[in-house]
């Protein structure tokens, strides 16, 4: 019986190819939907849990949006005083205050991140954003010559590798864990040190020209005390006078969450529909190839095959052609996930987790168990059909009926 | 000693009007029987195989195969009875399209759980000149091959009793006597052949001959 099933499958060629093509691509669909609907899921997820602060106090008329901040690693060039820490440290439900100071990266030449990066200086004495992910060594702060890299440039081999800076020669002296932010693709230093860097670089000085950068601050990152209301808090900010305007971070995090949800079920949607179609073009196919077949399965049922070992053999035949289909639709999906992933990432701020190994067998699985449902759903009704036949019928009537 | 026993069969086929072409049928075929089913084309004969042959359910009578009564098999257990002990020869040529000529008579034989013999079936390969077309699949066959290759399926599981329906059909002259040589060979070791022609010259070869006609079955007079 095997030996028939390999035999139909192999022998019709363009019969099997199609309905191959027709499972793959619609599992190469399902396990890309499912895929990046898995990865900017959990990296939301992660997100809110890595993130470590529930607001960010920024320049009072920047033009820079809370997402550009949080998910992408662009580099913002915003400043306000100094002294808005000290006005900060009046606000109530304040657990925890930490300012950083940011600018940028040039491409520059040899051992240099190779294009435009976000330098974040932070405080070591009031850091709580980067503190859990240090080793113990670094948990007090970095000399001038070290450097924190996010997990974009995800090699952990990259400690103890020099980077050229604006300039400055780093020694990276740890890679942090995957966020799904824009730490993930930011250089971390003390901000004394990234301020002056602004100063040393011939680009970046110009913008200093009338100020002294260790003037100011770009952001504070904020944690709140236990039962604060977040928008109570964002109104006190407003009501103080400071130079600053409060972002909560989770209403970023869930603005962009209830945007992608939409996203995604539009995706589920136009997947559903692409399912159903797939469902009925190989009902179709099946249904086609069992009337097709309608003689030989009459002269089965003459030399002695039950009906069950007609079904059987029907229903081998298309889950086989099904599994083959998964198998192909699932493994080129998994091949494009990446590069997928990196344009969605590039397009639409998203700020994805990793594509895990993990998550990729989840997936692939997941894709071969649906090519299977959809093989043996869309061939039930025909291999019913054909096993229940009279085969005196079958085999008198052939093809005509 | 008695193979099968039909007695007083009636079937009828309801296509907008009722045919009968078995009205009342009684016939016992005995081990190494050969009989010939003569009579006009569209008369029954074919019908009448396909009731031996359990692919077709009588509406009235009694049919019984080695004392037992045939009509209360279950699908399984006629799914068995026609794997072991039927050997069909069908007017058509229909054979299974994707295996080779080879690999249909292998799949044949094991079908019922029957052993397989390798050697069975180059030996019937041989028989019917068809060992150069072992691997050829059924569609690269001439008509004449592929009812010798049929002729080969019917045999390839050693069967008590051979339907066969115009087994000279689509084959030359040579070759139809040497299909009834063969069939009639079997009879020797014991098998029984019912065989539905038209061609008096084959059914002559037959040890009796038959005439169904109005759906009654009569012997013809030597």
């Amino acid at each position: 019986m095997l030996m028939l099933i390999w035999n139909n499958i192999a022998r019709r060629r363009t019969q099997s190819t199609l309905t191959v093509t027709i499972t793959a691509l619609t599992v190469l669909v399902f396990v890309m939907v499912m895929g990046i609907f898995q990865t900017v899921t959990q990296g939301l997820a992660l997100s809110r849990e890595r993130l470590g602060a529930d607001a960010i106090l920024m320049p009072k008329y920047s033009n820079a949006k809370g997402d550009d901040l949080l998910f992408t690693a662009m580099p913002e060039n915003i400043y306000m005083p100094i002294e808005v820490v000290e006005q900060a440290k009046q606000l109530d439900g304040v657990a925890a205050m930490s300012p950083q100071f940011y600018c940028q990266t040039l491409a520059l030449g040899c051992c240099d991140p190779g294009e435009e990066a976000r330098i974040i200086g932070y405080d070591p004495e009031t850091d709580f954003i980067l503190k859990p992910y240090l080793d113990e060594v670094h948990q007090n702060g970095m000399s001038e010559t070290e450097v924190i890299v996010g997990n974009a440039y995800e090699d952990e081999d990259l400690v103890g590798m020099n980077y050229m800076i604006l300039g400055r020669i780093f020694k990276v002296v740890s890679v942090l864990q995957p966020t799904g932010t824009g730490m993930d693709s930011t250089f971390f230093m003390d901000w004394r040190v990234a301020q002056d860097m602004c100063l040393e670089s011939e680009v970046l000085r110009e913008n200093w020209t009338k100020k002294d950068p260790h003037d100011y601050i770009s952001v504070i990152m904020i944690k709140f005390e236990e039962g604060v209301d977040p928008n109570a808090f964002v109104r006190q900010v407003e009501e103080s006078g400071m130079e600053c305007k409060a972002l909560l971070t989770g209403d970023t995090i869930s603005d962009l969450q209830s945007q992608l949800e939409i996203t995604m079920k539009v995706m589920f949607a136009l997947w559903a529909a692409s399912l159903l179609i797939a469902t009925l073009s190989l009902v179709g196919r099946f249904n086609a190839l069992a009337k097709e077949r309608k003689k030989e399965i009459g002269l089965l049922r003459a030399i002695g095959l039950k009906k069950g070992q007609v079904f059987g053999l029907i229903i081998g035949e298309t889950c086989t052609m099904a599994l083959m289909g998964g198998l192909l639709g699932s493994a080129i999906a998994l091949i494009c996930m990446d590069p997928v992933i990196e344009l969605l990432k590039g397009a639409f701020k998203l700020s994805p987790s990793v594509w895990s190994t993990s998550l990729a067998l989840l997936c692939g699985a997941a894709g071969i168990a649906l090519a299977v449902v959809l093989g043996f759903a869309s061939a039930v009704t025909p291999a019913l059909k054909s096993a229940s036949m009279d085969p005196q019928a079958a085999i008198t009537q052939g093809e005509v009926n | 000693m008695e193979i099968c026993k039909l007695e007083h069969i009636h079937k009828d086929y309801r296509m907008g009007e009722i045919v009968t072409p078995l009205k009342d049928i009684s016939l016992t075929v005995n081990k190494g029987d050969f009989i010939a089913v003569e009579g006009p084309s569209g008369i029954g004969k074919s019908t009448l195989l396909y009731v031996m042959g359990t692919l077709l359910k009588a509406d009235e009578g009694i049919y019984t195969y080695g004392g037992k009564d045939v009509s209360q098999f279950n699908d399984a257990q006629k799914s068995e009875f026609r794997a072991k002990k039927i050997g069909f020869l069908f007017q058509d040529s229909t054979m299974i399209q994707a295996l080779t000529l080879r690999e249909n008579l292998i799949f044949t034989q094991g079908v019922g759980g029957n052993k397989k013999n390798l050697k069975k079936v180059d030996e019937l390969l041989y028989q019917f000149g068809l060992e150069d077309r072992a691997d050829f699949f059924p569609h690269q066959l001439s008509g004449g091959q592929r009812r010798r290759a049929m002729a080969a399926r019917c045999l390839i599981h050693e069967p008590e009793l051979i339907l066969a329906d115009e087994p000279t059909n689509d084959l030359d002259e040579h070759w139809s006597e040497e299909i009834i040589r063969i069939l009639k060979e079997q009879t020797t070791k014991g098998t029984a052949v019912v065989m539905v022609t038209h061609n008096s010259r084959w059914a002559g070869q037959a040890t009796r001959r038959l005439r169904l006609e109005d759906g009654v079955l009569a012997d013809i007079a030597e």
